[in-house]
């Protein structure tokens, strides 16, 4: 099973270029180091939600507002998933 | 006479409500002591000192929402449970403004005992498979709560994706 961590980072690396924002930008506001985000976005870090918190205060969103997204991405991807399962069982 | 027990727990609803009202940095046991009606000597004989209490403070209320959703009618409604109780408790909004450093260790994974209980109480009610998503789901609103309306869209929402 995929990380969590990686689907908060890879929804907050979507939510920036949606808003058209670089990665000094968001991390300047968030107050944590460039090299820092890049990593929370690609999922290499486990940040704490302290740090997503700001992370997401930065993207003017609400972290469990990221999460339920999460939450939703999840189960779209897994659908498929269990159709083939069932198909071959 | 109140048994030790009962003692306890009103001594632990007594330091709430001093950190609803001036945070747990500011907080002491003195104060704790009147508000729960017992003396700083009962005070003493439960906790060695306001650490220690307010450990068993977080403790008691992991216990306590555990219990709260675990008699819920639906996943969607212990999750909603939840969240409004962490998104409307005035002593964490209280900590938010004194407190943040505290507020930041609550959040943050670590091999404490009170973080296992909260993870293994995650796991009970909402199985292995869903408990990392729906912890963090909890503890973000711990830093930054929901409204009633948000946290009910949510909670249906994550009940209907996950459970």
């Amino acid at each position: 099973m995929s990380l969590l961590r990686t689907h908060i980072g890879s929804t907050l690396r979507a939510q920036r270029v949606a808003q058209g924002r670089t990665l000094r930008d968001v991390a300047k506001s968030a107050r944590v180091s460039l090299g820092y985000l890049s990593e929370v976005e690609r999922g290499q870090k486990e940040a704490s939600s302290e740090l997503l918190n700001s992370i997401c205060t930065a993207l003017e969103l609400q972290l469990s507002t990221v999460i339920t997204e999460v939450a939703l991405e999840l189960t779209a991807s897994a659908a498929p998933q269990l159709t083939v399962v069932e198909d071959a069982a | 006479m109140s048994t030790p027990s009962r003692s306890r727990s009103a001594i632990l609803s007594g330091a709430k409500i001093v950190v609803a009202q001036v945070g747990s940095y500011e907080s002491n046991m003195i104060e704790i002591a009147a508000k729960a009606q017992v003396s700083r000597a009962t005070v003493y004989n439960h906790f060695a000192d306001k650490e220690e209490m307010m450990l068993s403070l977080v403790e008691s209320e992991i216990l306590r929402l555990a219990e709260l959703a675990k008699a819920a009618p639906a996943p969607s409604e212990a999750l909603f449970q939840l969240a409004t109780e962490i998104s409307n408790d005035q002593a964490l909004a209280m900590m938010r403004k004194t407190d943040p450093q505290d507020i930041a260790k609550f959040v943050t994974a670590s091999d404490h005992p009170l973080w296992k209980l909260a993870n293994e109480s995650t796991e009970q009610i909402f199985g292995i498979k869903n408990s990392g998503l729906i912890l963090h789901w909890l503890l973000a609103q711990i830093g930054a709560p929901l409204s009633a309306a948000e946290a009910r869209h949510q909670a249906d929402q994550i009940a209907s994706a996950l459970l």
